[in-house]
């Protein structure tokens, strides 16, 4: 497979095909003036560069129309590594004394779940545009307020769920939405791991500081690390949320210095009764990630970035003949062995989504758009919604399994988005 | 060494022979692909199969008909030798 550029890949999904990519996928709208905005820049700052916020720090050093004004963190060994990457930008060691800096027009929170509510709050009180990591914030209620303050502040919000930008996964939603596959049966997304999700530190008492994912403290575990991005994909495809949640975790290997859970598995239930299956196991990987789409007449693995049809085609007459002749003749007979007819003529191989291997998995794309949305300071359609929900769908489901029941999504945390649009009430 | 001749007469016999082992391979071929409702275009695109099948047929039909001629050879020889 050879490998798609970003330009190439807007041309040959959108507009070429009319504005299908932006009919999937509408937060595309920000790459709309990206030839007017040649020439400008979006000044751009990075609280927590820690190992995601260096790798995002290394595509915004990239791009052209972005300047790395700033770096915020209170941790050396990250400064260090930032610098090396953005030589030139102002370090802070309070995220607030970078928020003051008139200079920066959008800050980019990469720091551990807790730290994000406070951060961005204060980040759209200052006037900027923000890029949150995801998932958003540590509860449903710091979640619905970021929200609410983004939407009172007029600034750009973008999370960090970037399959919204993988062509793998807009190519496969553009299938399911076209038709091409029949209903929706259901999702079966899973991630699997076989190691205990641990960092080495430099010291005993940094673990909780480095390790704050394995901490309740600081984070949700699987729930808001991994699930949130494969949760998204399934009110994607449906374009509908979830009401339902139910499902249990459990600490079952990883038991030295872990408080969240290794193993969970939760059911995200549609209203027409077509279900999401969540499961991941930290101490087995032979399954790996996935979010298989299964539908009436197919299924996608955008993942692996194949799909297969329901019905595959027969095998060829002749072989068909050949081995009906040669299990009427031999069938019974437990020598027979296997048939010379070949297995895989009855194997289902699939297809590939694209027929080039994208260069990254989104996530340049997204910050691309991003730094287009802070030039224009338009805030491109439906990626805060899409942000707000997989988060929101993640924490629920956290609290389905904490709480040991069937959890319908609370109705003061619903968005005026999707089925959980406000109809107005008749006069 | 004794030189083995082929008489222009054994080839051509060999040659039909060939010829009908790939027209069973081709009509069954022909024959499959209406039973079992595929494309007729299978009646081309399943040629290679229809060529391993004539060959294997031939093959098979050689070695049945060598072993009938040797033991026709060794029986004519000991009723000779009695
Ligand atoms: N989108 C993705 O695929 C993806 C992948 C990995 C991580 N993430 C998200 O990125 C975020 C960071 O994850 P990570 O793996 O980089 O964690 P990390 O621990 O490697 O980095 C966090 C950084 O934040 C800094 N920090 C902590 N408290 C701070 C404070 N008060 N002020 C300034 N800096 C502070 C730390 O020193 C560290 O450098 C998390 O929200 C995580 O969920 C997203």
């Amino acid at each position: 497979m050879k490998n798609i550029d970003r330009r190439q890949f807007i041309k040959e999904m959108g507009m070429i095909s009319g504005g299908v990519l932006l009919a999937t996928s509408p937060w595309f709208s920000a790459f709309s003036d990206q030839k007017k905005t040649v020439g400008s820049k979006a000044r751009i700052a990075i609280i927590g560069p820690g190992s995601r916020g260096q790798l995002l720090l290394s595509f915004l050093a990239k791009n052209p129309k972005v300047e790395i004004v700033a770096i915020a963190d209170i941790y050396q060994p990250s400064i260090d590594a930032a610098l090396k990457i953005a030589p030139k930008a102002k370090v802070y060691k309070n995220y607030k004394s970078l928020l003051e800096d008139k200079n920066i027009d959008a800050v980019v929170i990469s720091t551990p779940l807790d730290k994000h509510y406070q951060m961005v709050m204060d980040a759209f009180d200052a006037g900027k545009h923000v890029f949150c990591e995801k998932s958003i914030a540590y509860s449903l209620e710091h979640t619905y307020t970021i929200y609410q303050k983004y939407l009172s502040s007029k600034k750009i919000f973008f999370v960090g769920q970037q399959r919204l930008f993988d062509p793998r996964y807009i190519h496969a939603i553009q299938m399911v939405h076209s038709g091409e596959f029949g209903d929706i049966s259901g999702f079966r997304t899973f991630w699997h791991r076989n190691n205990d999700w641990r960092r080495p530190v430099p010291s005993a008492n940094m673990d909780e500081y480095i390790n704050w994912r394995l901490y309740k403290a600081h984070s949700k575990g699987i729930m808001t690390e991994l699930a949130c991005h494969q949760l998204q994909i399934g009110t994607w495809a449906m374009r509908e949320i979830p009401n339902k949640v139910m499902g249990h975790g459990a600490i079952t290997f990883w038991k030295e210095k872990r408080e969240v859970y290794d193993n969970v598995s939760c059911i995200y239930v549609f209203d027409n009764g077509v279900k999401m299956n969540y499961d991941s196991v930290l101490s087995n990987k032979f399954y790996g990630l996935e979010e298989q789409i299964l539908c009436h007449k197919g299924t996608i693995e955008p993942e692996k970035s194949k799909y297969y049809y329901e019905e595959i085609p027969p095998a060829p007459a002749f072989l068909q003949m050949v081995n009906d002749v040669e299990n009427a003749m031999f069938g019974a007979i437990p020598f027979a062995g296997t048939s010379w007819v070949p297995e895989t003529a009855n194997t289902n191989n699939g297809h590939y989504l694209l027929d080039k291997k994208p260069e990254s998995d989104g996530t340049s794309l997204m910050l691309e758009a991003f730094a287009e949305a802070v030039i224009t300071q338009k805030q491109p359609a439906l990626i805060a919604e899409e942000g707000y929900y997989a988060t929101a769908l993640s924490l629920l489901g956290h609290q389905a399994m904490e709480e040991e029941r069937v959890l319908i999504f609370p109705d003061e945390f619903k968005l005026d988005y999707l089925n959980h649009k406000k109809t107005s009430s008749k006069v | 060494m004794k030189d083995i001749i082929i008489s222009s007469k054994r080839i051509k016999k060999e040659l039909n022979t060939l010829i009908v082992c790939f027209l069973i391979g081709f009509i069954a071929n022909v024959g499959a692909v209406f039973y079992y409702k595929t494309a007729v275009s299978e009646i081309f695109t399943s040629l290679h199969y229809v060529l391993i099948f004539g060959a294997v047929t031939y093959s098979l039909w050689s070695i049945i008909k060598t072993t009938i001629l040797l033991i026709i050879k060794v029986i004519k020889k000991n009723k000779a030798d009695n």
